[in-house]
């Protein structure tokens, strides 16, 4: 899948980046696709891209991933949703609410991660919102269960902090 | 920007999420209404004071906040001395952004988007919202640019949910910049000096439009009109003691022929998008040519190429003023040939 989106974009020409991750794997992609990251970005105006840029924080897995969305989403930075593009934000729509349905919270959390360090608002954005409709409507009981999170708290500083933030609690 | 986290140990086990920055974290529960925001510092000790990292405090008032509804009626005036009463919206928010600033030491992040929606709007309230307003524009986020979009006693214009979480992307920060905190101020004045529904009317259907602009399939409301509502200046009480000779001869409309009126130019960056391109018409009720008045007409006017329709109506004064009032309104109309309406 990752092979047939990028040949989809890969003619549009300009120079290719090669992305390696973690583990060593190597993606090819056109500067127009990478540079919607915005640290890649940067540093292809700084010119250090030559011999690949190296992402020791990302898995292969997860840049695989990020990847495949820099490519869906290569289109719409260039050209600024016209008439032309109105069937395909549909599909990417699609396309990203798919991707961010599919994942399961440990790979959420990685791609979050990956996001924030490669910089990319977009996908920064869809992921950490889809965190924050995991979190809504819930109790403080019912997030700590769903993202399986500690309570460290003695029940007194429990009440504590609720009573200093009872503007939030008395609804 | 806090990247103390505590020691990972607090964080054992399966909780991935609790391992993120406070940056991260501040992002997540930015789409999320504040009051579910702060809950989550009850979560656990990593999670205390995630708040302060929260960039985007939204607030819609509720029925539960609605002291009419809840069955305390107390005078507007009175309402500080009630000890029953239960805590007004306005000083809900008030709290909610100083809730930023618990952690000692700690700065919080810088605001990008203060949004608030409050029906049950009073006179006495408009302090508060000056002061949310001065806040926000201090705390902007430098690079990012700062949305205000304040309801004040109306209903919402299209359905959109009062937080970032249904409109599928955070608002676009491209039409604010730095220099947009001028802006800010500007409304602020005219706030002060008027009344804010002015102001809210102003600002809400900037984030309407966008979210049309991003849902193609929902833009069947039709908002590209612009309705400006002036209220006349002092209190509302008075109006009672005039008789209805002084009602009729008391005129409440100002001119000031020297007054300098700040430069509506606007580099592309902060004029809001939608009203270079979607409003077409653009209503001034009450106008009285205050100098707030007649700045945020210019500015209206003068950003507005796409402008169709002009309706002025002017509060009851000299006929002299009127026509110097409309001469000016005609000269900022960017499109000469837009069909005008002054009454």
């Amino acid at each position: 899948m990752a092979a047939a989106a990028a040949e989809a974009t890969i003619d549009g020409g300009g120079k290719m980046i090669i992305l390696i991750s973690a583990d060593g794997k190597r993606f090819e992609v056109t500067e127009a696709v990478a540079s919607q990251s915005q640290l890649i970005s940067n540093m292809i105006e700084d010119d250090c891209t030559e011999n690949g840029v190296r992402l020791p924080n990302v898995d292969g897995d997860i840049l695989t991933m990020v990847v495949d969305y820099c490519n869906m989403h290569a289109g719409d930075a260039a050209a600024d949703g016209d008439t032309t593009k109105a069937s395909s934000t549909e599909e990417l729509k699609k396309f990203d609410a798919e991707l961010v349905q599919a994942l399961e919270n440990p790979v959420l959390f990685k791609l979050i991660l990956a996001a924030n360090f490669l910089n990319i608002k977009s996908l920064l954005d869809m992921t950490c919102q889809r965190v924050a409709d995991m979190m809504s409507g819930k109790t403080p009981e019912q997030m700590r269960e769903t993202f399986s999170i500690e309570n460290d708290f003695t029940p007194e500083e429990e009440a504590a902090i609720r009573q200093e933030n009872a503007w939030a609690f008395d609804d | 920007m806090d990247r103390h986290a505590p020691p990972p140990e607090m964080a054992a086990g399966g909780d991935r999420l609790s391992k993120l920055d406070d940056e991260v974290l501040g992002h997540i529960l930015s789409f999320l209404p504040a009051r579910e925001a702060a809950r989550a510092s009850s979560l656990s000790s990593r999670w205390r004071h995630v708040f302060a990292a929260v960039h985007t405090v939204s607030m819609a008032e509720t029925d539960a906040d609605h002291p009419a509804i809840r069955g305390y009626v107390s005078p507007p005036y009175r309402r500080g001395l009630d000890p029953l009463a239960p805590p007004v919206f306005s000083a809900v928010v008030t709290t909610a952004l100083l809730s930023r600033h618990r952690r000692r030491r700690h700065r919080p992040v810088p605001l990008r988007a203060l949004r608030v929606d409050m029906t049950g709007y009073v006179r006495a309230d408009s302090a508060a919202v000056d002061q949310w307003v001065s806040y926000a524009v201090q705390q902007a986020a430098a690079d990012h640019g700062l949305e205000i979009d304040l309801r004040l006693g109306r209903p919402a214009i299209c359905d959109r949910a009062y937080s970032l979480r249904d409109s599928a992307t955070i608002p676009e920060d491209d039409d604010d910049d730095d220099d947009d905190n001028a802006e800010d101020e500007q409304h602020d004045n005219a706030a002060d000096d008027d009344d804010e529904k002015q102001e809210a009317r102003d600002r809400s259907p900037s984030p309407a439009k966008r979210a049309r602009s991003h849902s193609p399939s929902s833009s069947d409301y039709d908002d590209d009109a612009l309705t400006l509502v002036f209220h006349p200046r002092g209190d509302g009480g008075d109006a009672d003691s005039y008789s209805q000779n002084e009602l009729r001869d008391a005129h409440r409309l100002r001119y000031n022929p020297h007054a300098v009126l700040a430069a509506a130019a606007a580099g592309g960056a902060m004029v809001v998008p939608c009203l270079r391109s979607t409003v077409r018409e653009i209503n001034l009720v009450h106008y009285q040519g205050g100098m707030a008045q007649r700045s945020l007409a210019k500015f209206l006017l003068c950003n507005a190429p796409a402008i169709a329709e002009l309706f002025c109506v002017s509060a009851e004064g000299p006929l002299f003023m009127l026509e110097q009032l409309k001469q000016e309104l005609r000269g900022w109309l960017m499109n000469k040939s837009a069909k005008t309406c002054f009454r």
